[in-house]
């Protein structure tokens, strides 16, 4: 059994001791300092099981990201902060942001085979099944205590679209804020932004959580190679680029009840001159998101908890496309539902997790039109109905075996099921071996299955849902008191993946079961986390994907190798420097190009106020960053919509930040 | 219709025990804290005899558990206290098996505390019977067991750690904390 000697305690906690004796020396947290290795093995998580258990007790890979390294690395968007991850890549082509796991993304795919939660509500809209995690999820990323990524097939709990990850971000609570926080941005770019937040834990135990922000940004002009003709005003798409995106969340919670809300809007010039539209003319996306959740969780004894949830969902889209005439489009998505569930603790080592969940979907509409016709316009409401359960038995002090399987009925395309089984071992304490299994869907969206525009699309009633395999292999071990290393082997098998086919008898493309992909990999981690002192990650991550057919091409937009690093180092004192660092080598574009790899450094210098500091400098924060620092020219692949094989991504550009404590 | 309020009301009068049976601040941060408390119990002294003896309470068969013992026996080895309020302290692992008598295993080892780890499929009922009758202190790094009759919990607020006390519980079990404690603490009457 390890023993920690005295130095390694955490150096936050025995501070505060001071508070039982003079509570006046109680100190704002340096969330800078982040936390020690110690620390973060301690965290319970919720996602991967859904009840807490530590990281290396979740049957799943899991990687958290805690608010200290949103703060230290300036992570403003969840693209940011997943492709500082690893095994994890990202896309952007001006309008919407892509992320990637495991050698898998199809372009234009809206991130629908990731389940994408806030605080365990899903995010997920019901028209696509697109994850925003750009500035369209416009999510206060400062909102967040930390983000649970867990990888791998989470179907048997969550059901669809958690094929190849399940993200989890997870608001503070108010009593960790206690009191009020301002931030100000302002950047290359045209960038600006504010954001307040407001936390506290009342005398009678209620707690209460709002975030809001505001952002716009002005974006520059662009040229494209592939407009460059004078008719098309040389390839430069003038002043296109802007972006304008708001948010409000706002959680409560008294003793067993809680109660969330998230209120999004994203507005999106587009430069790129995609769906072939006027190059160089006004053109933009629009969209908002917002949900209403109230839960209740007890327990009538020392073996049953229970957990309701009743939640209202929305989702609305609207796009604008300058051709001969101006071509909108709208996509509206209102769902309710409920979940029950029940955690069952049968021995001390045997928890049953049980539960069923409905959703009414009211409205999931498409309307295409210009001002002289209407070109779609249809409404699809369905219902689901999902069972799941999971045992989890604890063979041995050392070795627990878990099984879970979860069954969803669609009204529409019919029912799915998800196995999964996982076995984790721990031979010592500081060493943790995972084998795990499972599989997983994606139901296909009202979008894939009914669209019929009779211009570009035709639907297709009989398409049925998409499944993928995994079998993985995890280690983690710690290494020394402050280093922790992790290996992860992969393997999976994707099956009837619904792809856009172009009919040859009528040029129109319908959404069909006709692709296969297998891929294997390996991921590789270091994580330095000492008490005090330089504190970050390493990581390299192999990928091979391929279409699992006689061609055994690669698949496109895949890098085949990723590597990457990020350090926070406490000087020049008394500033602290972040630095992260990220590699990836070339994708295939769906022209059967590519994209070349590239290196990608941002660099932020952040003040950091210690404890001897005047009161008011340790409530300020200031912060500078150098993003693109060697001013990489890059691209990543954008979909079949674009003319451009790869859509150029930001050079070099600044910013600075602003965070007081009212 | 009258079956389905039934439940509901079943649902609200739940004890608010929830999901959340875990551990909020480590075992040397709550072992630490432990004796700050100790030192406000004007009824310590009366209490216990010779010296303080510590029950620890945890599974063999819960992970969690049984590596929060092995955690707090490890800080409390390391400690460089041995002694409070002058008396020497010691402590006793009890592995809450099926057959086990915790009232006899209380007064064999003559145990003035009980530190409860996270348990499963435990009623914490069959615990605070023994506390209380033989007024033995219970104290937990599990915020919600101080909610459901545990006397002393340590939880957190934001980086900061956060001691509550039960009132009643302390009462039923013979303890008495100063003011001074109580300012600081959460308090649940």
């Amino acid at each position: 059994m390890m023993k920690l000697s005295q130095k390694h305690r955490p150096r936050c906690w025995l501070g505060s001791l001071l508070l039982l004796a003079v509570p006046a020396l109680a100190q704002e947290p340096d969330e800078l300092l982040g936390r020690s290795l110690d620390e973060l093995l301690n965290i319970r998580i919720n996602t991967a099981a859904k009840y807490e258990q530590t990281a290396s007790e979740a049957p799943a890979a899991v990687t958290i990201l805690t608010a200290a390294e949103i703060k230290a690395y300036g992570f403003e968007t969840l693209e940011q902060l997943l492709r500082s991850v690893r095994g994890f890549y990202v896309s952007n082509d001006r309008n919407y942001s892509y992320v990637g796991v495991r050698g898998f993304s199809r372009p234009t795919d809206y991130n629908n085979r990731i389940l994408l939660l806030l605080d365990g509500h899903t995010l997920n809209e019901n028209f696509y099944g697109s994850a925003m995690i750009g500035t369209e999820l416009a999510l206060d990323l400062a909102a967040l205590e930390r983000v649970e990524i867990v990888r791998g097939p989470g179907s048997a709990l969550y059901g669809t679209n958690a094929m190849f990850a399940v993200i989890n971000l997870v608001p503070k609570p108010g009593k960790a804020v206690e009191g009020g926080e301002l931030t100000t941005a302002f950047g290359s770019l045209g960038r600006r932004r504010a954001g307040l937040r407001f936390g506290k834990e009342f005398a009678n135990g209620l707690d209460l959580f709002v975030a809001g922000q505001w952002a716009e940004s002005d974006g520059r002009n662009l040229y494209y190679l592939e407009y460059d003709d004078p008719a098309t005003n040389n390839g430069i798409a003038e002043n296109l680029d802007w972006d304008k995106y708001r948010s409000l969340f706002a959680a409560l919670a008294y003793k067993n009840l809680g109660f969330s809300g998230l209120f999004t809007g994203r507005d999106k010039g587009i430069p790129t001159g995609a769906y072939a539209i006027v190059f160089n003319r006004e053109a933009q996306t629009s969209d908002g998101r917002r949900f209403l959740e109230l839960k209740w969780n007890g327990s009538f004894d020392g073996n049953k908890s229970f957990l309701l949830r009743g939640y209202y969902d929305h989702y609305a889209y609207a796009g604008k496309y300058p051709y001969a005439t101006t071509y909108r489009d709208l996509s509206r998505g209102t769902w309710v539902g409920s979940e029950a569930q029940l955690l069952w603790d049968t021995g001390a080592n045997n928890r049953v997790t049980a539960g069923v969940e409905y959703q009414q979907h009211l409205q999931a509409r498409y309307r295409a039109w210009d001002r002289h016709q209407t070109f779609f316009d249809g409404d699809f409401p369905f219902h689901l109905m999902s069972w799941y359960w999971q045992d989890e038995w604890q063979a041995a002090a050392n070795l627990a075996l878990t099984l879970g399987l979860r069954w969803d009925r669609y009204s529409t395309v019919g029912s799915a099921q998800a196995p999964r089984a996982a076995l984790v071992f721990h031979p010592h304490k500081s060493t943790t071996l995972k084998l795990l299994y499972g599989a997983a869907f994606r139901a296909p969206s009202p979008w894939e299955v009914n669209t019929d525009d009779g211009v570009s699309y035709k639907s297709n009633p009989a398409v049925a849902p998409e499944h993928i395999t995994t079998i993985e292999l995890v280690g983690e071990q710690r290494l020394t008191a402050a280093w922790f290393g992790t290996v992860s082997l992969y393997q999976y098998l994707m099956r009837d993946l619904i792809d856009p086919v172009v009919d040859p008898l009528d040029g129109l493309a319908q959404f069909r079961n006709v692709s296969r992909a297998q891929a294997h990999g390996a991921e590789f981690e270091v994580s330095l986390r000492p008490q005090n002192g330089p504190r970050g990650s390493a990581s390299y991550s192999y990928q091979s994907a391929r279409d699992d057919s006689r061609t055994r091409k690669f698949l496109t937009n895949s890098p085949r190798h990723l590597a990457k690093l990020g350090l926070v180092c406490p000087v020049p004192r008394p500033l602290e420097t972040a630095l992260e660092m990220q590699y990836e080598t070339s994708r295939l574009t769906v022209y059967r190009s590519r994209t070349p790899g590239y290196l990608l450094a941002n660099l932020r210098l952040s003040s950091r106020a210690g404890a001897a500091a005047p009161a008011w400098l340790r409530r300020v924060h200031a912060a500078v960053a150098i993003n693109n620092v060697f001013d990489a020219s890059y691209q990543t692949p954008g979909g079949v919509e674009h003319r451009q094989a790869g859509i150029t991504q930001n050079r070099r550009n600044y910013q600075a930040e602003l965070r007081v404590k009212l | 219709m009258r079956t389905l309020l039934l439940v509901i009301g079943l649902f609200l009068l739940a004890t608010p025990l929830g999901q959340a049976q875990e551990m909020e601040v480590p075992a040397e941060v709550q072992y630490a804290l432990l004796h700050k408390i100790l030192a406000f119990d004007r009824n310590l002294k009366a209490r216990a005899g010779s010296e303080l003896v510590i029950g620890i309470l945890y599974q063999t068969a819960f992970r969690s558990s049984l590596s929060c013992k092995d955690d707090f026996v490890a800080v409390m080895a390391e400690s460089q206290i041995d002694k409070l309020v002058d008396l020497p302290i010691r402590h006793v692992p009890i592995a809450l098996t099926d057959d086990i008598n915790l009232a006899e295993a209380a007064a064999r080892n003559s145990i003035d505390i009980f530190y409860v780890a996270p348990l499963r499929a435990v009623e914490l009922k069959t615990i605070t019977a023994v506390s209380r009758n033989r007024k033995i202190l219970t104290f937990t790094g599990v915020p919600a067991y101080v909610e459901a009759g545990l006397t002393v919990g340590i939880g957190s607020k934001g980086e900061n750690p956060r001691v509550i006390v039960n009132l009643s519980a302390a009462k039923a079990e013979g303890v008495e904390f100063s003011s001074q404690l109580l300012k600081l603490a959460k308090v649940i009457e």
